[in-house]
């Protein structure tokens, strides 16, 4: 049973590599601030709530993973915070939603774009 | 060096190639916005980076420093959302 930890472990840090990698092509290649944003804010407490999990198990040390535990906690709870931070002061400060795509139904979007 | 390590070592390579990914969006974005949140998932994948470092080489006290780490990264992202979001104006949507 004890030979499985690492296995999981494994699965746990390449599944994080997988989606940090998403993230990072959804930043790259999306054509909007929200939409990078989206992407990038979802994407990254995926990768690393599971890539601080893996840690977790195979740090060895009661204090270590519940310490690693308690950041997993605090990057789930920081990371929508300041994405919706982000996202507010974007909209406030004129970035307007779906500028320059052509994709948007959004009438108030679509005037802004005249 | 067991395979464990070895497999971390390369999954934090991986990541170090996706923060220099990363470092295009925060360098040539349009806008002020798209570096914001380029510099925020860089400021995430860092917290990962010390904190693979320092269970891959058994050094378990810079598990501490990216605690610290992701607290002044949220206070630096919401701070400079806040001066974005007084600021504004034209140069805001440069898309």
């Amino acid at each position: 049973m004890t030979h499985l930890v690492p296995l999981v472990a494994g699965m746990l840090i390449g599944l994080g590599t997988f989606f940090f990698f998403t993230g990072t092509l959804g930043l790259l290649r999306m054509p909007d601030v929200y939409t990078r944003l989206h992407v990038a804010a979802k994407a990254d407490s995926l990768g690393a709530g599971l890539w601080l999990i893996g840690l977790a198990m195979i740090s060895g040390s009661w204090a270590i993973g519940l310490k690693l535990l308690v950041l997993t906690l605090f990057v789930w709870i920081t990371g929508p915070t300041a994405a919706h931070c982000m996202a507010r002061a974007a909209y406030r400060a004129g970035v307007r939603p779906g500028h320059g795509i052509g994709l948007t139904h959004d009438p108030r979007a679509a005037k802004g774009t005249e | 060096m067991t395979a464990m390590t070895a497999f971390i070592w390369a999954m934090l390579l991986v990541l170090l190639a996706l923060v220099v990914l990363c470092l295009y969006r925060a360098a040539f974005g349009p806008s002020v916005a798209d570096r914001m949140v380029a510099i925020n998932v860089i400021g995430t994948k860092t917290v990962i980076l010390v904190v693979g470092v320092s269970i891959a080489s058994r050094q378990l006290y810079y598990v501490d420093i990216a605690l610290v780490y992701g607290l002044i990264g949220f206070v630096a992202t919401v701070g400079v959302a806040s001066y974005l979001e007084r600021i504004g104006g034209e140069e805001a949507d440069r898309s």
